[in-house]
């Protein structure tokens, strides 16, 4: 009986202590061109770690016809309403490609199959983006983003300082900022995503990602695009949810 | 002493690559569990 005991107080402990360790679930680039089959698998995922979680949007409509638009805004106030954490993700995603670039922003645009829309671009560019973006979400009326996440995480030495003074929360690759009593705030976070790695590597990177879920030390992301579900497949995404839902409380940005 | 710790760091990156190699191996056989969900247990 009292060696029963020992062993749920044990159990309790572990538990404790392994809910401390917290990640963030994100689905990434939700946009009108596939809200309808990514609404679907947002909501497997948020099932799979037992909350709603965190989707960037990319705002812009393209040449969607206005149909088209108006269900994509229907969905994103179902998602809103149902508790989900909504993050801006560029204006487009796509880089214009007649913006002028620094060096290291064309190497990123090259890496990134030209889809770093803010890699390189300078000061006053990347604040007319930024309000571009802003104003194509502005456009959807689903009340204020919680904060900014650049594509393939490629910013700028502008993009962070505009960004948190008009969102609460900015990303890149090696951590979130947030603004506290006017300082910037840097949470450490890795960055657990699959989309642009060769399929070779894609097992390895599983096992990478579930392995910093099972350490202890940041709060790190572990992100979906549309495209996962067909590389890595649905049944092992959410069992790798699952999996970092068992050994590490999922946050969102807001709560952080 | 740097004898001593070339061979410390090779048995270290040694070690490291088996367990990682075993947690693979757990990891991949977790990922690829059949999990039954509500719905299918309803059904």
């Amino acid at each position: 009986m009292e060696r029963n005991k020992d062993i749920a107080d044990i159990q309790a402990a572990e538990a404790t202590y392994q809910k401390k360790k917290k990640y963030i679930l994100c689905y990434h680039s939700f946009s009108v061109n596939n809200f309808k089959k990514a609404s679907v698998q947002i909501r497997k995922l948020a099932e799979a770690a037992g909350a709603p979680i965190s989707i960037a949007v990319i705002p812009a409509f393209g040449a969607a016809p206005e149909s088209e638009a108006e269900q994509f805004r229907e969905e994103l106030e179902k998602f809103v309403k149902e508790g989900y954490e909504i993050m801006l993700h560029g204006a487009r995603h796509r880089a214009d490609l007649s913006l002028k670039r620094s060096i290291a922003g064309k190497l990123a645009l090259l890496v990134s199959n030209n889809e770093a829309e803010f890699a390189g671009i300078d000061e006053r560019f990347t604040q007319a983006l930024l309000k571009r973006s802003l104003a194509l979400w502005k456009a959807h009326g689903t009340g204020k983003p919680s904060g900014f996440i650049p594509p393939i995480w490629f910013g700028n030495k502008f993009l962070k300082e505009q960004a948190l003074s008009i969102f609460d929360y900015y990303e890149d690759f090696h951590g979130i900022y947030q603004k506290v009593k006017g300082n910037i705030k840097k949470t450490h976070s890795s960055t657990l995503s699959f989309s642009i790695l060769p399929t070779l590597l894609l097992g390895i990177a599983q096992t990478y990602a579930c392995l910093k879920m099972l350490l202890p030390g940041g709060v790190h992301r572990l992100v979906f695009h549309d495209k996962d579900f067909r590389t890595i497949g649905e049944k092992r995404i959410l069992n790798m949810v699952r999996y970092a839902s068992s050994k590490r409380e999922k946050i969102m940005y807001k709560d952080l | 002493m740097s004898e001593w710790f070339f061979k410390s760091c090779l048995k270290f990156s040694i070690c490291s690559v088996v367990l990682f190699f075993f947690y693979h191996l757990f990891i991949t056989q977790k990922l690829d569990e059949d999990v039954s969900t509500n719905s299918k247990e309803q059904e």
